[in-house]
């Protein structure tokens, strides 16, 4: 798998571009924010984007749609069978192969009510559910538990060499992120 | 891409060497000479998994290390300055007596490092996670840290001089004996708060 990161200094936000080994077909995750870096990522390295995955429906993390689907003929995937008005497909939590890739996707409640969590062999893009020793801003204490019981129960138990990758701020590790989690309940935002 | 897969020896749960099945611990081959051969023969150094070694006294000047995982290593005497850094792994690592000035590093983990003695001075270090680092007599003087966490991080004895710090988060962290002297401390966090 080929891996790309970029980051967006408008939101603050990282979008993820990968691919199958060998191939020129690519998937673009939470591209919040379509600028010129982004295009020549994509060009640059001779790729066609034919599948856009949305973590979750906030709009640094799905606003650069509009101008890529009038670049490329590509499907958007998220947790809703439409985003902003625009036609899509709706992924539900399991398995699933799009563009040459294995995908499991994972369902992680508290951050917002459809939140999802892409993991692509050892990676986790996370978007807002964690971040590098942060959590995802929950709307009230309620959701703030829900958050912290699914990530204990879908993400930290899985393989502590996991890597994250989320929509803002730099990369971690599950094993990283476990530590502080249990240091102090993490900081919430 | 590197696929840190577990180490095949049974109930390691280490992550084996580059293109190996076995850890450092379990590989019998010379894994950690072929890895420093690699590392000071090539200027482009990408998706390499290394993790376990120990490196000493090694000259890796304006390197390009892209994609590398180097989790639980150690790094003693060895001058980085000038290379740059895109999404590389040192988590739980070791840096003793090291030099990484100059460096360019975007989306790189140190996350549970120890580092001593080692100097970052006049580098972009952006959006690096630095959680939980414990920092000894470290310079990150005229360094932009640009979007960078050192949440629950213990530094003491170090100099933040004349930094770029905002965004930088700082939250749960203890400082001691820390210069920060000319830099916009007041763009940075410090306080467990909840913003965007």
């Amino acid at each position: 798998m080929n891996l790309f990161n970029h980051f967006a200094a408008v939101g603050f936000s990282n979008t993820y571009l990968l691919a199958a080994e060998d191939s020129g077909d690519a998937i673009l995750i939470d591209p919040g924010k379509m600028d010129v870096q982004l295009l020549e990522l994509i060009e640059d390295n001779d790729y066609y984007i034919r599948d856009i995955l949305i973590t979750h429906s906030h709009c640094n993390h799905y606003g650069g749609i509009r101008t890529l689907l009038k670049l490329y003929d590509a499907k958007v995937h998220s947790a809703h069978t439409e985003l902003d008005g625009i036609p899509g497909y709706r992924l539900e939590e399991g398995n699933t192969r799009i563009c040459g890739l294995e995908i499991e996707v994972i369902s992680v409640l508290g951050h917002t009510d459809d939140s999802l969590v892409f993991k692509v062999g050892d990676f986790y893009f996370t978007g807002d559910v964690i971040s590098a020793g942060r959590t995802g801003t929950t709307p009230d204490e309620i959701n703030r538990r829900v958050l912290f019981l699914e990530l204990e129960q879908k993400i930290f138990s899985r393989d502590e060499h996991g890597i994250l990758l989320p929509g803002h701020g730099p990369p971690s590790t599950i094993m990283a992120e476990k530590a502080l989690f249990h240091l102090n309940e993490k900081v919430p935002g | 891409m590197f696929d840190p897969e577990l180490c095949a020896w049974p109930g390691c749960s280490r992550v084996p060497l580059n293109g190996e099945r076995l850890c450092s611990e379990h590989s019998h081959s010379d894994w950690q000479k072929e890895i420093e051969t690699y590392l000071t023969d090539n200027d482009e150094i990408q998706n390499i998994m290394g993790p376990g070694l120990k490196f000493r006294g090694l000259d890796l000047r304006n390197k390009h290390f892209v994609n590398c995982f180097f989790h639980h290593t150690s790094w003693e005497d060895c001058i980085f300055d000038g290379s740059r850094f895109q999404m590389v792994f040192f988590d739980d690592s070791v840096f003793q007596n090291c030099r990484m000035e100059k460096v360019d590093m975007i989306n790189c983990v140190f996350a549970q490092s120890l580092l001593q003695d080692t100097s970052l001075r006049g580098s972009e270090l952006v959006s690096v996670n630095w959680n939980r680092i414990r920092c000894q007599s470290c310079d990150f003087s005229e360094s932009d840290l640009y979007y960078s966490r050192f949440i629950g991080a213990s530094l003491k004895d170090s100099n933040f001089v004349d930094c770029n710090l905002k965004r930088v988060d700082f939250c749960l962290s203890g400082l001691k004996r820390v210069n920060m002297k000319y830099s916009n401390t007041e763009e940075a966090y410090f306080q467990t708060e909840k913003r965007e």
